[in-house]
């Protein structure tokens, strides 16, 4: 744990300040690859290119992707 | 209206946005290769293919993408989005 230099002298905010290392969430984005595609009338029907932005992932919206 | 000429306008449609799409991809990829190769070889064909469409049926835009063939072409019928697919 790490040391806090606590700007209020009381253990209050130090007790709180450890339950907030259990609890605070992290959100992230998955980088994007560019591994298939679709033909291109099933992209401009799906509003995207990419298979992997469709949801429910996977499986995909449309299921004849083309592998690269 | 024609069949070919609707199918023309069709695949126009599906490879430019392919186009777009890449362009929006390489934006936050720039260094993507593959994405790169595919965005030139689309972009390539969809000059073409807009090259051929208005050769045969009369330009797309109203200035400054293509030359007119006389008399001017844009004023003739339909307008792009009269179009009834």
């Amino acid at each position: 744990m790490k040391e806090y230099e606590c700007i209020h002298d009381n253990g209050y905010m130090q007790q709180n300040l450890e339950m907030l290392r259990y609890m605070l969430a992290k959100a992230y984005v998955p980088y994007q690859m560019y591994n298939m595609k679709y033909p291109l009338d099933k992209a401009l029907m799906a509003g995207t290119l990419f298979p992997e932005l469709v949801k429910p992932w996977p499986p995909y919206y449309y299921e004849d992707v083309v592998k690269k | 209206m024609h069949k070919e000429r609707l199918d023309m306008l069709k695949r126009i449609q599906e490879v430019e946005f392919a186009c777009i799409d890449l362009n929006l991809y390489l934006d936050t990829h720039p260094t993507d290769q593959r994405a790169l190769m595919d965005y030139n070889a689309y972009t390539c064909q969809l000059m073409m293919l807009k090259r051929q469409y208005e050769c045969q049926y009369g330009p797309l835009k109203n200035f400054g993408c293509s030359q007119s063939q006389y008399p001017w072409k844009w004023i003739d019928d339909p307008w792009p989005w009269e179009i009834e697919y």
